[in-house]
């Protein structure tokens, strides 16, 4: 009893070094654009990773940014998320509570534009190199403290072509020209044919073949799927085709129905 | 056989209780946790055959102040049940 | 069957486990949303309207679809029926629609009245205009760009050209893509690309000249690496002056000096010879060889012999190619052995390092030669292609030839017959075609700038579609003229139609507020020849009006005065557009503007020009349907067939039968392209002891050109809030500079203070620096050298000398 009380703690105390070593990835990881005022003979600061053996046993260093695309493979080894495992419980029955919905999609319209607008990147990249997203967002992770949302849509090459930093650490963004647009608003639920019947899918499908990088697991509370052990999505929600561009070069037609004489 | 349904109430006057406590008198049901001022009750139905599960959902359906209920979930016992799944496409009727 | 082997705990935890999820799941549904679910309510489309359009931005020429909801534009999304982007996009065209709604947008005209601004009547604006331009027709000029749409543009040119009879319009395109018009002319005798987008597909090897297009281009990067991760083969090679996103994407990096690319198209011509690996035959059916006539320096150039060609060639060793770009001897074997090997599908793409270059006619001209001399042409994949920065650079400037020089369809006025075929379209009487080229860009701003007395002879400028006051070189000496010498330019006027305060709105005397991209209809033709076409969205704000509105209501006014040159041969007015039923519509009026369709009316009058160098278009109502057509677009069997390979039997309609490869518009008129030589020649302005570095400018990601309108954009702006400075950092260590520090760059022409990012967004080699220029505050063409080609008139923004101080 005792001695699996202590295993816990180890494990919590773990789980908290970790966490902050994985916060680490998002504060300290390229040196900000601003002048420092003290005297360094080095022109670039990386932040370097603290030695290992400072860390716990079996704790994973975090790897700055910077340095995922040049670390080793040794040293990719330890930055791969695939090692890291989500703290979720299958088991765990998924509520939504009343408010979570919408406080889910307001904060993912806080880095959107409108829905359906590629998501900006909350923390600092790598400028040059996409090796470093995908070392994460191939995956996916979720911890108690951090979310890491898995690609929505398939392997494209340049992460960058899309997803832009929404606060750099290279300048600091200052105000901008003020501007009024107004984005379309993510829909807040899927129409369904009857009470009880599965929604229909409210958005478009087109660079969110993966259903899970936001209703799976790793997704946020309020539209996670109740049932995550429904492996075919598509099979019960079925995409609308208000939303599919698929041109037809006729409008569909049905056979005439029967000649009833009056 | 395991199956959950929603039940919508209808001329609902706030007593909930009594309408819980008729639904309770079927066996192999439980009910799920009711919020104040809802009309929609979730119930499980845990059932050895698909028939029975049929049965169950229309007698909760004939309760009074009912409106309708809705089968949220079914869940076909694939192992113990193979050969009785046919049957259980049945369910889909109710 | 695991079931039985599990324990029966287990197999009651499942159970419970089950049960659990049933109640979650009707627990879902209960306290789910507020109950009113919709029986197949159409939430989700939200009476949200998706039409087309062409993005805003680049020459890519990406289609998206435009969602309109209220009136607004509030969502956008790629294109999956276009052919150019196949429904992605990048992070400037998911954001375009934010670029309408800038609370700052312009939306009445503006009179100065001394330091300030007093807003007036439209009547009274093209009033302003008319008495201007009636006092002199002969010092007015008028400035466009390559965002211009094709019946903007169009306008524009027949006001000109066939109205005032003056040839002084010339567009910033001049600044951005006129080496790449002389090196297509020296080559095939007709501009624009023979490939397509599609040879991006096709290529086994890719050549990067100059080019980041990962950041410029990021579609049709991807539309190369994303091959990879199908599991295709693609080589990519960069020849650059730094790294970039671009360079980590590729397989070789081939880092070289300025210039250095004249070096490297020599030395692969060398080695193509030397290693008897040219396509002979190739080269004997289809090619000339041309050197420049430094006698008499003109396009054409003087004849050679193969020999003549082959002793040219002798210097250009490996080693010494090496010596003149810094590239490996080794490196040039390489692309010496790609291009020797005819299995390969080679394609090269360049942008504005080849063409903002003084030799940049001279680099053009190599690099389509070595193509054709290794017979890398004509098939799909092997294709020399230049790309363009503006949307409709190619569709307007090059096609409706909004250039000093040019009349539409690939006429110019020095060209009787060119001069008399556009009198005849346009109806006006014999002779009004001035034979003279007007100005090009850089000569017309001196001349404005310029007092009258001292030989300006340019009084008047309008600018539509773009931003001078940023991006024209060597701004100080334009703008800032040292001493008091500005005194003696008071008469000088410039009217300004935009949609935001810009760098150049703050010179102006007049601002016209301008509609925008999906606020009025337009047409654009992009960098692989495909025409696009769209319609109005939504209204654009306040007061601000279409360009082509404008132009032609100035027309009408002048007209109205009874200006002779605003009447065609039968006294009608020159932009007399008529309804379905045959009537004129007074399109000068605003309200009356979109009872026609205008852009329709003036496109199809246009389209008659476009025969004569064989860049037919369809009629108007083809684009309607269509995601764009490549041209030629011909009519076979009653259907508008596009053209993906020019000059190509199989797949151009104007190659004879049996042809294969045909150079119908051949300088020499024997149905053969010229491959030049042109030596290798240092730049304008090379790094000295007073000014060690060279200061290459250019764009980033996030910005499109002067950054009007993505500045404006919160999330682009966020994510690139400001210029900076790029610079090693070994060079940086040396001069005691940190990341963030502000250093004063300074060229012999000016300088600026700007923040320094090491290992940044792009990465130097030592004794180069790069500043982006879209930062309006921090205006890097005061550095920037005024040097030009000596045929295409194009400035190099890429080299100039600079020192860099610590402040």
């Amino acid at each position: 009893m005792n001695r699996e009380k202590n295993t816990k703690q180890t494990t919590l105390f773990a789980f908290v070094v970790l966490s902050i070593a994985i916060a680490g990835y998002f504060t300290g990881l390229q040196a900000p654009m601003v002048a420092s005022t003290t005297s360094r003979s080095s022109p670039v600061e990386h932040l370097k990773t603290e030695s290992s053996s400072r860390l716990e046993v079996g704790v994973i260093p975090a790897t700055p940014y910077a340095d995922i695309a040049e670390a080793t493979t040794k040293h990719r080894h330890h930055t791969r998320l695939a090692s890291l495992k989500s703290e979720f419980d299958p088991f765990e029955e998924i509520r939504i509570a009343p408010g979570e919905k919408s406080a889910a999609l307001d904060q993912r319209s806080r880095n959107r534009a409108f829905n359906g607008s590629p998501p900006t990147i909350p923390h600092p990249i790598e400028q040059r190199s996409d090796k470093s997203c995908v070392a994460c967002h191939s995956q996916g992770v979720r911890t108690e403290s951090l979310r890491i949302p898995r690609m929505s849509h398939q392997f494209l090459a340049n992460c960058t072509q899309c997803h832009i930093e929404s606060n750099p650490r290279h300048m600091v963004a200052v105000e901008f020209r003020e501007n009024g647009f107004a984005g379309l608003a993510a829909p807040t639920g899927g129409p369904r044919a009857f009470e009880g019947a599965p929604p229909q899918i409210p958005h478009t499908t087109w660079m969110r073949v993966d259903c899970l990088s936001c209703h799976g697991d790793g997704g946020q509370r309020g539209i996670r799927t109740t049932h995550p052990w429904r492996m075919n999505c598509q099979q019960c929600h079925t995409p609308s085709a208000l939303f599919d561009q698929t041109l037809l070069a006729v409008e569909p037609q049905f056979l005439p129905g029967p000649q009833i004489k009056q | 056989m395991i199956a959950s349904v929603v039940a919508t109430l209808d001329g609902f006057d706030g007593d909930v209780q009594h309408i819980v406590d008729e639904f309770c008198k079927e066996s192999g049901i439980e009910i799920g946790v009711v919020g104040k001022g809802v009309r929609r009750v979730p119930i499980t139905i845990d059932s050895p055959v698909p028939d029975a599960l049929e049965e169950t959902t229309k007698r909760l359906q004939e309760c009074r102040g009912v409106a309708f209920v809705d089968v949220v979930f079914v869940h076909f016992e694939d192992e113990s049940e193979s050969p009785a799944t046919t049957h259980s496409g049945k369910i889909n009727h109710s | 069957m695991n079931g039985e082997l599990q324990p029966a705990t287990e197999a009651i935890r499942r159970r419970q486990f089950i049960k659990a999820a049933a109640m979650a799941a009707a627990s879902s549904v209960v306290g789910g949303s507020d109950y009113t679910l919709p029986v197949l309510a159409d939430e989700s489309s939200q009476g949200v309207q998706w039409a087309k359009a062409p993005c805003r931005f680049c020459g890519t020429g990406c289609h998206v679809q435009v969602g309109v909801q209220g009136g607004k534009v509030v969502a956008v999304a790629g294109d999956r029926n276009a052919e150019v982007n196949k429904g992605l996009l990048c992070v400037k065209g998911y954001h375009v629609g934010s670029a309408l709604y800038g609370k700052d947008r312009l939306t009445r005209p503006l009179l100065r009245d001394g330091d300030r601004y007093r807003e007036i009547s439209w009547e009274e604006a093209i009033r302003t205009i008319a008495d201007r331009i009636e006092v002199a027709p002969e010092r007015f000029a008028f400035y466009g760009s390559g965002q211009w749409t094709i019946p903007e543009g169009y306008a524009a040119q027949k006001f000109m050209k066939g109205g005032l009879s003056n040839n002084h319009i010339d567009p910033n395109a001049r600044l951005c893509m006129a080496s790449a018009v002389t090196g297509f002319l020296a080559t095939y005798g007709v501009d624009e690309p023979a490939g397509c987008y599609d040879d991006l597909d096709e290529c086994d090897v890719l050549i990067m000249w100059g080019n980041n297009p990962a950041e410029m281009h990021p579609v049709l990067f991807s539309r190369v690496v994303d091959r990879r991760s199908r599991g295709e083969k693609v080589t990519l090679i960069d020849i650059g002056t730094r790294r970039t996103r671009t360079t980590e994407a590729c397989q070789h990096y081939l880092e070289m000096k300025g210039h250095g690319d004249l070096a490297i198209a020599n030395g692969i011509a060398h080695l193509l010879i030397k290693n008897g690996t040219y396509d002979r035959r190739f080269v004997e059916s289809f090619c000339n060889f041309k050197a420049s006539d430094d006698e008499n320096p003109n396009l054409h150039g003087k004849p050679i012999s193969f020999d003549d060609y082959r002793k040219f060639l002798e210097p250009y060793t490996p080693e010494h190619v090496e010596e003149l770009s810094g590239v490996p001897a080794e490196q040039i074997r390489m692309l010496g052995d790609l291009f020797g090997n005819p299995d390969l599908k080679i394609t090269s793409l360049w942008c504005m390092g080849m063409n903002q270059h003084t030799r940049g006619t001279a680099v053009n001209a190599l690099v389509h030669g070595i193509h054709l001399l290794s017979g890398h042409f004509g098939t799909p994949g092997n294709a020399p292609t230049s790309l363009t920065g503006q949307p409709s650079a190619c569709g307007t400037v090059r096609e409706v030839g909004t250039l000093a020089h040019a009349l539409p369809g690939g006429r110019v006025v020095a060209n009787e017959d060119h001069r008399k075929q556009s009198e005849e379209f346009w109806n006006i009487p014999a002779g009004r075609i001035n034979a003279t080229p007007g100005y090009h860009t850089v000569k017309m701003w001196e001349s404005f700038c310029t007092p009258t007395d001292q030989g300006g002879d340019i009084g008047t400028i309008w600018v539509q579609v773009t931003n001078p006051g940023q991006t024209l070189p060597n701004l100080n000496k334009l703008f800032n003229p040292k001493g008091d010498n500005k005194a003696g330019l008071e008469d000088k006027f410039l009217i300004v139609s935009d949609v935001y305060p810009t760098a150049t709105t703050r010179l102006a005397d007049l601002i016209l507020p301008s509609a925008m991209w999906v606020e009025k209809n337009g047409v654009f033709g992009n960098s692989e020849r495909r025409t696009q076409q769209w319609f109005k969205m939504v209204d654009p704000p306040g007061d601000a009006r279409d360009d082509c509105w404008q132009t032609i209501a100035v027309a009408h006014e002048l007209f109205s005065r009874g200006m002779a040159g605003m009447k065609d041969r039968d006294d009608r007015f020159l932009f007399e557009i008529k309804d379905k039923n045959d009537m004129p519509v007074p399109v000068w009026e605003w309200e009356r503007y979109y009872d026609v369709n205008v852009d329709e009316y003036l496109f199809e009058e246009y389209r008659q020009f476009t025969r004569l160098k064989h860049k037919d278009l369809a009629p108007y109502s083809e684009y309607v349907n269509a995601r764009g057509l490549r041209w030629p677009v011909v009519e076979t069997d009653g259907h508008w067939r596009e053209t993906h390979l020019r000059f190509s039997e199989h797949f151009d309609p104007y190659v004879e039968a049996g042809r294969e490869v045909q150079f119908y518009h051949s300088s020499t008129q024997d149905d053969r392209a010229q491959i030049w030589f042109h030596p290798w020649i240092a730049p304008a302005e090379v790094p000295d002891d007073d000014y060690p570095f060279m200061l290459c400018t250019g764009r980033v990601l996030e910005h499109w050109h002067s950054g009007s309108m993505t500045r404006r954009i919160p999330e682009l702006n966020r994510a690139m809030p400001g210029g900076y400075l790029e610079i090693h950092a070994k060079d940086a260590a040396a001069l005691d500079i940190r990341n963030g520090d502000q250093v004063e760059v300074e060229s012999r022409r000016g300088s600026l203070v700007v923040p320094v990012w090491i290992d940044g967004r792009g990465q130097p080699p030592r004794g180069t620096v790069f500043i982006p220029f879209f930062d309006e505050t921090l205006l890097v063409n005061d550095l920037t050298l005024d040097a030009l080609d000596p045929f295409s008139k194009q400035p190099d923004y890429k080299k100039s000398a600079v020192r860099i101080r610590k402040v």
